[in-house]
């Protein structure tokens, strides 16, 4: 294995102890509140590169997110479909 | 989803699924979260590098039958040295200040002779300490 592919490895098993961290980070503000913001500030992701159909290579991609989302939940009387409705508002 | 008293963010929020998936190939930036317009959590990314801070960290509560990242940092010694092998450090702050961090880049001085790791760091025994406290269900 080249050491480049190593380094790929260690960054992947590394991302996997965040990505289970922030996951329960955020399953822990989940449930807790009426409106939830979440502000990104020039997040930088690295999407890897993934095999189509037929083993297709059809590449990576490099993401960067800035922006405000805004999640809101209202109340609604007025049918059982409608008594939750959910928005999403993304501010600047 | 109606609960308690009150409306809440529904648990299978698909924003929050995807974020955990985004963050896993994260490499830069910074996201912060805020409930009812109040902060509560910034996360910062920076190749390898990740800073957790809990600026209400009492939303954080763990219920003490409850398992899961936070009894990893009760038990931070192996966790730290996944960190390490994977070339990852992950620093905690409560309120701004760093209270401990842990894997590739902390250095322990003094704190080796309180958590026994070459990769646990306690910056601020004083805000560990009230991080643990604010963590802990009553």
């Amino acid at each position: 294995m080249s050491e480049n592919t190593n380094e790929q490895g260690k960054t992947q098993q590394g991302g996997s102890q965040w990505a289970e961290m922030i996951g329960q980070l955020l399953d822990r503000m989940t449930g807790k509140g009426a409106s939830v913001t979440y502000a990104f500030d020039n997040l930088v992701v690295d999407i890897p590169r993934a095999q189509g159909p037929g083993g297709r290579d059809i590449g990576g991609a490099k993401w960067t997110v800035n922006g405000k989302v805004l999640i809101t939940w209202e109340a609604h009387q007025s049918s059982e479909e409608a008594r939750q409705r959910a928005t999403v508002s993304t501010v600047t | 989803m109606l609960g308690d008293d009150h409306l809440h963010i529904d648990k299978n929020d698909q924003l929050t699924d995807w974020l955990s998936k985004a963050l896993k190939n994260a490499k830069e930036g910074a996201l912060a979260i805020s409930f009812e317009n109040e902060p509560a959590v910034k996360i910062a990314i920076n190749n390898g590098t990740l800073a957790v801070d809990l600026l209400e960290p009492t939303l954080f509560r763990i219920p003490e039958d409850e398992t899961g990242l936070f009894d990893k940092l009760k038990t931070a010694s192996e966790f730290a040295r996944k960190l390490s092998d994977n070339g990852v450090t992950i620093s905690f702050l409560r309120k701004g200040k760093e209270a401990v961090r842990l894997g590739k880049d902390a250095k322990p001085t003094l704190s080796k002779m309180v958590t026994g790791s070459d990769d646990i760091q306690l910056n601020s025994a004083r805000e560990f300490a009230k991080l643990k406290g604010d963590l802990k269900t009553d």
